[in-house]
């Protein structure tokens, strides 16, 4: 049955279908997670949550998950993960300063030159050889991560291209957000493209008998985080004001942690959304913000955190399966 | 929808618990300063506390170092020691990894969180000009320590209102005195075990190291700087494998960095070829296992417990915050090496040092202006530059004999 309200004839008062609302919860499930998170540590901080030093705080934390996860959410939609991706943000962020150096326009280019590089191998061997992605882009990481030491010789960090550190601000983060959401969200939601990777995630054989180019979506979707892999690279560099082999360091797990708080299926689907990149790298970043506000032991924030995230993990799994049933 | 129901009722559950758990004098982030102090002085103690409450209550911000290891665990208890008697309360933010970002994403929930000041170490070697921007645009005093500054950035530093100073450690005379150490023991083919090259620290280490090579006639045969190595145990053990298949001419052992995390493995590896007695082991750093490794003969020297950047930091906040600065400038302070060479001596350093503390609270009162009017910079530079293990001993007494 069709997700639509039924009504009945000579009523009235208007009846749902049987799960109606369960199914509505599990859609409005990141914006809802967000905001419980938002408003117990609201009231747990007597408010100092919400001062505007402290939004901007948890904004400015938030940026960089909020870019890197609309890239890979190509990736995710397929329910596929690129393992590389922290390793390949040290690598251009490392070789795009070498090449660059103080040129911003050559450090622009070399630096996402290399992400798309490293995108483009994981591509290839993804959609040509069957490999699964988790051991084919750890792979990939090792091979990466061994040669970031050998690359960065007697340095143990680099200083940023000028340039580019001049850049960072509060205008330069909204400017990145918009183009970043606006590009992403009309290709993710409104082309072919977009729907293929969603349909991607029912496996290869259904995606064939769909009509779906499968290895030109697979390829391209490790392309598009390669190329992400680069903007963040860039982004930290200007960021940080240096670069090093620890730049973009455990970047991939953090996004997944950021996308399970958002309700992020890890399988992909239709219900891989825009909004769950959003909401969670916000939530992720103000559960983070309020523990630390409140003084939490660090070692009770992990656990928390642990916590909170099984919980989301299992009963979003849960409530979706059950959602999808109806 | 019960169900739907009861899973939000638990989440917001959870979390209300976490924050209620949490409020006003956490155990962790209120300091407890009571193992600091030598045994006869609680009166004394009891008086001090009084009076520090004229100090001005403040909130200290921190990174939180993780697990507690002899490298960074006394910097910590040496501050959370004078908590009470110089008035603030600790506050620690966990960084999410290691990278850049993370590090200034932990400053700045630090600073949202209230802190009133921070005492930052050498996490923020790659950044501290970022977050002395943040710092700055927060109204947020901080210090560092540990930190190799260079010329050029002291200078720019100097220039930003909020930036108190920092303390550094004469790296390039460490790696001297390591070095003098193994040649005046005899070693002439020594293979190195040490942080990534590049760094400041490492590269004053190499200079002082390579003059001690010059003087006494050593080679260094082989380096290992790779710190997924480095960083455990197990990377130690199979480092000193390597070496020993590679150069068994090898005559000691030089661990310039990462002794904390990798010396266990060191130790255990030249046991098990049976080399223990005729390849020493020099090492930068404290390991805490160190008092057992010189009682079996498994480590001759040990240059380290330079871990009292932090608190002459929190001389320095806490006048500042107190309105009455010790100086007018940003201080470069100098943190002082101790060189360990016995077992006596490791074990009075396991005593004063990691039982207790190098100083108590009525001590470190002395030099804040509020509570002692006759403070002067001078007398920190002093304190900085009496600090060793004698002067602990004096200070404090013998440790108890078993």
């Amino acid at each position: 049955m069709p997700n639509m309200r039924i009504k009945p004839a000579g009523s009235a008062r208007e009846t749902h279908y049987k799960g109606y609302w369960l199914t509505k919860f599990v859609d409005f499930f990141p914006f809802l997670g967000f905001l419980a998170i938002v408003l117990v540590f609201g009231i747990a901080t007597k408010g100092r949550m919400f001062s505007w030093f402290n939004i901007k705080t948890i904004w400015k934390q938030s940026f960089l998950y909020i870019v890197g996860g609309l890239g890979v959410i190509f990736c995710y939609a397929q329910g596929v993960h690129d393992f590389s991706l922290a390793s390949n943000i040290a690598l251009s962020a490392i070789l795009g300063n070498m090449i660059g150096g103080d040129s911003v326009v050559l450090t622009i280019i070399a630096t996402l030159a290399v992400g798309a590089a490293v995108g483009t191998l994981n591509g290839f061997l993804y959609a040509t050889t069957g490999l699964s992605d988790f051991i084919l882009t750890l792979c990939v990481n090792y091979l990466i991560s061994g040669s970031l030491v050998t690359l960065m010789g007697d340095n143990a960090y680099l200083p940023g291209c000028p340039g580019l550190i001049g850049l960072n601000g509060q205008t330069f983060e909204t400017i990145v957000i918009l183009i970043a959401t606006v590009a992403i969200t009309y290709v993710f939601n409104y082309t072919k493209y977009g729907r293929h990777c969603k349909a991607l995630s029912a496996g290869s054989v259904a995606a064939v008998q769909c009509g779906v180019n499968v290895r030109a979506v697979k390829f391209s979707a490790f392309l598009i985080a390669g190329i992400t892999a680069g903007v963040i690279a860039l982004l930290s560099s200007i960021r940080a004001g240096t670069v090093s082999s620890g730049t973009g360091s455990m970047f991939h797990f953090n996004i997944m942690i950021c996308m399970i708080l958002g309700g992020m299926p890890l399988t992909g689907g239709k219900d891989a959304r825009i909004v769950n990149v959003f909401f969670g790298a916000l939530g992720c970043m103000a559960l983070t913000n309020g523990m630390v506000m409140l003084g939490l032991p660090s070692r009770m924030q992990d656990v928390v955190k642990g916590v909170v995230f099984i919980i989301v993990a299992v009963g979003m799994t849960r409530l979706r399966d059950k959602a999808n049933a109806i | 929808m019960k169900k739907v129901l009861c899973m939000i009722l638990a989440l917001c559950m959870l979390l209300t618990l976490a924050a209620c758990g949490s409020g006003g004098s956490s155990d962790s982030t209120v300091a407890a300063a009571t193992n600091g102090t030598a045994a006869g002085t609680s009166e004394t103690k009891q008086e001090t506390n009084a009076e520090s409450k004229e100090l001005v209550k403040w909130t200290l911000g921190c990174l939180d170092p993780g697990a507690w290891n002899a490298a960074y665990g006394p910097v910590y208890d040496q501050l959370e020691a004078l908590a009470d008697d110089l008035n603030y309360e600790i506050i620690y933010a966990t960084r999410a990894g290691s990278s850049t970002d993370d590090t200034l994403a932990a400053v700045q929930n630090l600073i949202v969180s209230g802190a009133d000041a921070l005492i930052l170490g050498n996490d923020v070697l790659m950044c501290y000009m970022q977050v002395a921007d943040i710092c700055e645009d927060a109204g947020v005093y901080w210090t560092m320590y540990w930190a190799g500054v260079t010329e050029e950035d002291r200078e720019t530093l100097n220039g930003y209102k909020y930036y108190v100073g920092a303390t550094y450690e004469d790296e390039e005379d460490a790696g001297y005195r390591q070095g003098k150490a193994a040649g005046e023991a005899g070693c002439k083919n020594l293979c190195l075990i040490g942080a990534p090259d590049g760094l400041d620290f490492t590269i004053r280490r190499n200079k002082g190291l390579e003059r001690a090579c010059e003087e006494y006639g050593m080679t260094i045969l082989a380096e290992e700087r790779d710190i997924t190595l480095t960083g455990s145990a197990s990377g130690g053990m199979d480092i000193v494998n390597r070496f020993l298949a590679t150069y068994p001419e090898c005559d000691g052992i030089i661990i310039q960095g990462r002794t904390h995390s990798c010396l266990a493995g060191v130790v255990n590896g030249l046991a098990d070829a049976g080399r223990t007695e005729d390849i020493p082991i020099f090492a930068i750093d404290c390991n805490i296992n160190q008092t057992e490794y010189f009682e079996n003969g498994q480590e001759a020297y040990v240059i380290g417990g330079h871990h009292l950047g932090g608190m002459y930091g929190a001389i320095l906040l806490t006048n500042v915050l107190n309105g009455t600065p010790l100086t007018d400038e940003k201080p470069y302070l100098l943190n002082s090496y101790v060189e360990l060479t016995s077992y006596e001596q490791c074990k009075e350093w396991a005593y004063h040092i990691w039982d207790n503390d190098a100083y108590t609270g009525e001590e470190i009162l002395q030099y804040i202006k509020a509570y002692n009017p006759e403070a002067t910079y001078e007398d920190l530079v002093e304190l900085t530059q009496s600090y060793s293990l004698e002067d602990i001993i004096a200070r404090h007494g013998n440790a108890p004999t078993e």
